[in-house]
């Protein structure tokens, strides 16, 4: 089944305030279950120069909803596949705990669930993208450091944004062709 | 004022998540706090003055009471001051979560009032750390 959309998302983590609302949100959301271990998306820090001078730098994260997907390559049961909008999913009925695709995985955004006795990651909040409804990270952020849209849709936010913002994306070395975009300045 | 000779200013800080005791003892809070316990947040500079690293267990002194807590060694803090969020080292065991787990300013913190507003002076409290 072909579709006409790109769900992508923008983030400028130069916003983010580290507040964790994107975290428990998620978790809540998606029914994830409590632990360090169990994130579908967090956000990293790091702590630059010293006293006095120094800054903060926060950088939040999730799977990364590769084009070029080796999670998916190496999957032998086919349990990860994308949904026509470029979404990456795991059918937790095909999954067989194998676990290749933690180690194939740049962005280390999957982790065994005990819940669904499989390998879980970040879905984009597909069940919410049906209902018009953006995911649950975006709604949530305060000083809303996640766009979420339709690459495909020149009028959406995200195609204005990587239209006349520099952004990169993480790992470019592994030629992952990720669906988020990070922008730099 | 300046703290006297070999001893800190303590001053008193709250976390985003996590703010008075309904929310100290909230599983997910707690979780996006980041860890069990509380942290004292000491400059890189006077932790290794004092031989202290990062997860080392700190004593805290004041003049009313000490806590024993673990360390943080960090740029982000002055050289003349410490810091350990609010809202652990609780003792009503209602609060499960947090019940004895790491330290408690309340237990350290001289009390001052400033007499015209009524508010308390939660940032003049003086203390001695040392390796416990």
């Amino acid at each position: 089944m072909e579709s006409n959309k790109r769900y992508a998302i923008v983030l400028d983590a130069s916003k983010c305030i580290d507040c964790k609302a994107c975290t428990v949100a998620c978790k809540m959301e998606n029914g994830v279950e409590l632990g360090q271990e169990s994130y579908r998306i967090w956000v990293s820090m790091k702590v630059k120069g010293a006293f006095p001078n120094v800054s903060i730098e926060f950088e939040p994260s999730q799977c990364q909803h590769c084009e070029n997907t080796p999670c998916q390559s190496v999957c032998p049961t086919q349990a990860t596949y994308k949904t026509p909008e470029g979404v990456v999913l795991v059918d937790y009925d095909k999954c067989i705990l194998c676990k290749a695709c933690m180690t194939a995985c740049p962005y280390d955004a999957r982790f065994p669930s005990h819940h669904h006795h499989a390998i879980e990651k970040c879905t984009l909040c597909y069940h919410r993208l049906a209902e018009g409804r953006e995911p649950a990270c975006v709604e949530t952020c305060p000083p809303k450091v996640r766009v979420f849209g339709d690459l495909n849709d020149p009028n959406s936010e995200v195609s204005k944004l990587l239209a006349k913002k520099r952004f990169t994306q993480l790992k470019p070395d592994r030629n992952t062709r990720p669906r988020l975009f990070y922008i730099i300045g | 004022a300046n703290p006297p000779t070999g001893q800190l200013r303590f001053v008193v800080g709250r976390h985003g998540q996590f703010t008075h005791a309904g929310t100290q003892n909230d599983k997910y809070l707690l979780e996006a706090y980041g860890d069990q316990e509380n942290s004292i947040w000491i400059n890189t500079k006077v932790a290794s003055e004092k031989g202290i690293k990062n997860g080392d267990r700190v004593k805290v002194k004041s003049k009313v009471g000490e806590q024993i807590v673990k360390a943080y060694v960090t740029e982000r803090i002055r050289p003349d001051i410490v810091y350990y969020v609010h809202g652990f080292g609780r003792l009503s065991k209602g609060l499960t979560n947090i019940y004895q787990k790491g330290a408690s300013e309340a237990e350290i913190l001289v009390d001052y009032v400033e007499t015209i507003s009524g508010n308390a002076c939660m940032h003049e409290t003086f203390v001695e750390i040392q390796k416990a």
